[in-house]
């Protein structure tokens, strides 16, 4: 294949859809043969690419009014609908609507670009703190005002923008439409989140500290067992830096203290576990007074003992 | 270049004499149109084909494709004579304009 053939089944392409192409195309070939007979280079060096030689020939043949008395084109088309949809009742209704909302877009406009830039300017917060949707401080505050008044100032100001702030606005206001959501899906997990990663922050301070419920990273966790230069301790009692008892809860895992055991701490490990299952059968044996033949787990009421 | 005015070049060129498409553009850019585009001129021509200004017949070449060659007909040069008639009173204008305009 030749290059004109190849160059010129390119532009054929991009005209692909050009309603009167046999017509605009039809002696292309002989023209490009002869265009590429003059000379050995190539005609995309001579001519420039093929997309942009169809769009100059799709602007000298169809540009102008006196030449098109033809089909209509995509765009006649597309400018047909579009005066139709304007036209409709609604279109008015919907358009006078959005435009009562627009003031209260550009309050939450600022509110969520001040809050997210807040969230970037402070950089990674520990996930214990959740996702902050209100402004902290004094400072913080300070800032969200001004972002307010600033979204709000812009947006009252109408027209005379330049194509460029047109685009840096748009741009903008997907940004903080995105800030936005972001902010909103944040707060619906919001105190789950909380609870999961973080019970030392509620407000009401716990007794005890929850370790290994809810959280992914230690969600599997239903016993700790404490190893001394190879050896298994027992008996090992668990605290956090402030004294409270660390503990978990293994019901959530399908297991329970050892009822045989009596009274156990909760935060001496190992803790003497069994099955729901073996609990069940031990509390039975217990009311059906079996005792003496019964060997208890192994793993059992030995922490609770000195030993 | 001006909306239009290639029309017109392309008009008085093949008022002159005949021409295929690629002779077309050669001969504006010798005229001094050096920067016409080749897809301009061919769809100009195109158009003002399908507009009925022009005629078309092919003419069979030695070296090469055949050459299909366009001319003006009736049309034509009736498009011709007023489009010229409209760019000359738009140059005159615009000629009174520049000399009036820096000596003031």
């Amino acid at each position: 294949m030749t290059d004109h053939d190849a160059y010129a089944r390119a532009v054929r392409e991009a005209l692909a859809r050009h309603p009167e192409r046999e017509e605009l195309l039809e002696d292309l070939d002989d023209h490009l043969a002869e265009i590429a007979a003059e000379s050995d280079a190539p005609l995309e060096d001579r001519l420039g690419p093929p997309a942009a030689y169809a769009e100059e020939l799709r602007a000298a043949y169809g540009g102008r009014p006196e030449a098109g008395k033809g089909r209509r084109g995509p765009r006649e088309i597309v400018a047909g609908l579009r005066a139709r949809v304007r036209r409709h009742r609604l279109y008015g209704r919907v358009t006078g609507f959005l435009g009562e909302l627009r003031p209260g877009w550009w309050v939450l406009r600022g509110y969520a670009l001040a809050m997210a830039g807040l969230a970037l300017a402070t950089g990674p917060r520990p996930a214990s703190a959740g996702t902050r949707l209100v402004p902290g401080d004094a400072v913080e505050l300070l800032v969200v005002v001004a972002a307010v008044a600033a979204s709000v100032w812009f947006g009252g100001r109408r027209g005379g923008w330049p194509v460029v702030s047109l685009a840096v606005a748009v741009a903008v206001n997907v940004v903080a439409a995105v800030a936005l959501v972001a902010g909103m899906v944040a707060g619906a997990s919001g105190p789950v989140v909380q609870q999961a990663f973080a019970p030392v922050q509620q407000s009401r301070q716990p007794d005890v500290v929850l370790v290994g419920s809810g959280s992914p990273f230690v969600g599997d966790v239903s016993n700790i067992k404490p190893y001394k230069d190879g050896k298994p301790l027992t008996g090992v009692d668990l605290y956090d830096q402030d004294g409270r008892p660390l503990v978990l809860s293994p019901e959530e895992h399908g297991f329970e203290l050892d009822p045989s055991c009596g009274e156990v701490l909760r935060n001496r490990y190992p803790l003497p576990l069994v099955t729901v299952e073996q609990a069940e059968e031990r509390r039975l044996r217990e009311q059906e007074g079996e005792q003496a033949d019964v060997v208890p787990a192994p793993s059992a009421c030995a922490t609770s003992e000195p030993g | 270049m001006l909306k239009g005015v290639l029309d017109l070049a392309v008009l008085a060129v093949l008022d002159d004499r005949d021409g295929y498409g690629y002779d077309v553009v050669r001969r504006l850019r010798e005229a001094g149109l050096a920067e016409v585009g080749d897809a301009s001129v061919y769809g100009t021509l195109r158009r003002l084909f399908k507009a009925g200004a022009l005629t078309s017949y092919v003419v069979a070449s030695d070296e090469g494709p055949h050459r299909k060659y366009y001319g003006l007909n009736d049309t034509g040069r009736r498009l011709l004579a007023s489009s010229a008639a409209t760019w000359t009173s738009f140059a005159a204008t615009m000629d009174s304009l520049l000399k009036e305009g820096p000596h003031d």
